[in-house]
């Protein structure tokens, strides 16, 4: 019965109702498709920033982190590579040698950080592959070949097929040259990036750096970043070797953990603003229509509905709302968050390609939501509808019934 | 044994500094079975004095029995349960559930109290019928007249065989046959099923029906008077 009223109350206030309901449907779709281009630019941040870096976690000698040199290096690989790869978690991983040298041509040397890669292995230097203005990318892990960004290029007057030297110190500690042509120049959209990346085949800079097979690091790549902790773990503990660290990306690019951590706190701080503009918006109305039936209210209790009955039927109202509301606005934001999950929200005639925190941001913005997302944006946005009726009901139920009685 | 006794029941209402005394230590008993009207000017006190008796509102000082319970000291749901299953009530302005039909308005006290559907039925049906509103059970309060609400009120009001009816002003706002034709149907229920009746009025009509008379003035019983 005291569903029946309730449901016959929101009938009586049609536009009332309507109108509170649009207002939480529109709160719960606004919150799916912020949240959904949130998550999707938040893991695109992650990935592109990780490519660019060294993996979900990387492995590499103990105390590089703290001072990398040369001297530093994994001399053997195929066991570690062979316990990485048995974690289901892992998606791929891949050796290299990083290192800083100076780059110089005719026209002078900058200072640049170099990767040595083996660009056999699927996904490797994607990032750059997929942002090549000129020539081509690297194609083997041998060969004096050199891919560079634009932006160094113009520094250095460089073009495809022209020559370069590199200057590194080796392993040694001995400071050595050696010549590499330009395979490929890239255009990231970064500046920083585009003058300081450069890739080169793993063979050519273990040979110029004299350090056989060791590698700087091993970087591995995981089917999902939430999954870092627990395979860091197993990882620790598989490889339990005082001189080899394990170590998260947070600790390795500590400035893109502050981005995503910032980032967050943005969603968040978005997501706060949705459920307090619908917050006030509840409150609103349901004290309101709790108000303008005193008289009614009245009548209930003075011929003998319990106050905790009254109390019921003003909740039941608020969560036929709020399940209508939220249910209307999930469809609605769903629509929209699949159309962005597929088509992505292309932005690039306002934005270009932009670098933060040591990642590269695509123009185009793609929804992603997890179904647990979408469970916690229902769940919370009904929640706090509901908790927002608490209120003017506990108000309903104080009503004195003499109040009925008063003259109109 | 009566059904109602008052002692030196008294309501003060207090508006900022400015006092109204409503009721002055009123002492008064009603029997069972009673057709009693209590009269007197605007002001004097009626409403105050059903409200109190019908447990809507807690007196500033004194007290009531109803049924030998002593009402005054109950908590809101204790007095909440009282209303609804030992009185019956027929207000002057307002009687209705906007969102219920004829049928539900009087089934309404029913199902507070948790009576079965079958009975449900028979007892709102049998009532409407007797208010004269056959036909009419599935109108909203809004496509009823004046009068036709009012008798929805008194099938309410009726349903649940309460042992005391409080009606106040039901006349007022109805024209005069409607008026003569739902005290004559209260005067039935009175004699063939001994409701006891309560009216505050100063309906002439209404006076000259009752068999007790109890005349307010300034908060006080200036007269009482069986015929
Ligand atoms: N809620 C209230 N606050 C303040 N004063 C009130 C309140 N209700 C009633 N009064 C005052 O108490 C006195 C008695 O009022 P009451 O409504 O009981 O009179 P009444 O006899 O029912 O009048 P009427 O015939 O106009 O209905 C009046 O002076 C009225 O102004
Ligand atoms: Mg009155």
């Amino acid at each position: 019965m005291i569903v029946k009223l309730a449901a016959r109350n929101l009938r009586r206030y049609l536009r009332r109702t309507l109108l509170t309901l649009t207002g939480i449907a529109f709160g719960t779709a606004l919150a799916m498709i912020a949240i959904g281009l949130g998550d999707g630019t938040h893991d695109m941040m992650i990935r592109n920033g990780l490519q660019l870096g060294q993996g979900h976690i990387t492995i590499q000698p103990e105390g590089y982190l703290q001072s990398p040199s040369a001297g530093l290096f994994l001399k053997e690989t195929s066991g570690l590579l062979k316990i990485i790869s048995s974690e289901p978690e892992v998606a791929l991983s891949y050796p290299r040698v990083r290192g800083e040298g100076i780059l110089s041509s005719a026209s002078g040397g900058e200072g640049i950080s170099f990767m040595g890669i083996d660009p056999g292995i699927e996904g490797e230097g994607e990032l750059v592959l997929r942002s090549m203005d000129s020539g081509e990318f690297l194609d083997g892990p041998e060969g004096n070949w050199i891919v560079i960004g634009k932006k160094l290029a113009e520094l250095l007057s460089l073009k495809v097929g022209r020559k370069t030297v590199l200057t590194v110190q080796d392993s040694q500690g001995q400071i050595t040259s050696t010549l590499l042509r330009v395979k490929g120049i890239f255009h990231s959209g970064s500046p920083e990036i585009d003058r300081i990346y450069t890739l080169i085949p793993i063979k050519t800079v273990q040979k110029t750096l004299a350090m056989g097979n060791g590698v700087t690091s091993i970087a591995v790549y995981l089917k999902e970043n939430r999954e870092t902790k627990t395979v860091l773990k197993k990882l620790r503990s598989s490889i339990s070797s005082e001189k080899i660290a394990v170590l998260p990306w947070q600790k390795i690019q500590p400035s893109l953990r502050d981005f995503v951590v910032l980032d967050d706190a943005f969603g968040y701080l978005y997501y706060l603003i949705i459920l307090i503009i619908v917050s006030i918006g509840v409150l609103n109305t349901v004290l309101m229509s709790v108000m303008d039936r005193k008289r009614e209210i009245g009548i209930l209790m003075a011929v003998g509905m319990r106050p905790g009955s009254v109390l019921r039927m003003i909740l039941a109202e608020t969560c036929l709302i709020a399940l209508l509301g939220t249910a209307s606005g999930l469809i609605i934001g769903y629509g929209f968050h699949y159309y962005f999950a597929t088509h992505g929200l292309d932005l690039s005639s306002f934005v270009g390609e932009f670098s933060l925190a040591g990642t590269v941001l695509d123009p185009v913005y793609y929804s992603s939501l997890r179904p647990a997302r979408i469970i916690q944006i229902f769940t919370v946005i009904i929640l706090t509808t509901i908790t927002m009726g608490i209120y003017p009901a506990f108000k309903a139920a104080r009503t004195e019934p003499v109040e009925a009685m008063e003259k109109p | 044994m009566p059904i109602i006794k008052t002692e030196k029941l008294t309501k003060i209402y207090r508006q900022g500094a400015v006092e109204v005394v409503a009721l002055s230590e009123v002492d008064i008993q009603i029997s069972h079975g009673d057709f009693a009207v209590v009269a007197g000017p605007s002001g004097s006190g009626k409403t105050t004095f059903l409200n109190l008796l019908g447990a809507l509102d807690k007196p500033t000082s004194g007290k009531i029995w109803l049924d030998e319970q002593e009402i005054t000291a109950l908590s809101r749901t204790d007095r909440s349960s009282l209303r609804r299953n030992h009185i019956g009530f027929v207000f002057q302005f307002y009687n209705l559930i906007p969102v219920l039909t004829a049928y539900e308005n009087a089934e309404f006290v029913l199902l507070l109290q948790g009576v079965d559907q079958v009975q449900r039925r028979k007892k709102v049906l049998d009532l409407l019928s007797i208010v004269g509103l056959s036909g009419l059970e599935d109108r909203y309060p809004h496509e009823l007249s004046g009068g036709q609400q009012q008798r929805v009120a008194i099938a309410r009001a009726l349903a649940s065989e309460p042992a005391l009816v409080l009606a106040d002003e039901p006349t007022a706002n109805l024209d005069t046959k409607t008026g003569q034709e739902l005290l004559d149907l209260m005067q039935q229920l009175n004699s063939d099923i001994n409701i006891t009746f309560l009216f505050s009025s100063h309906d002439p009509e209404v006076m000259e029906r009752a068999r007790r008379l109890i005349i307010l003035r300034d908060g006080r019983v200036v007269e009482d008077r069986i015929k």
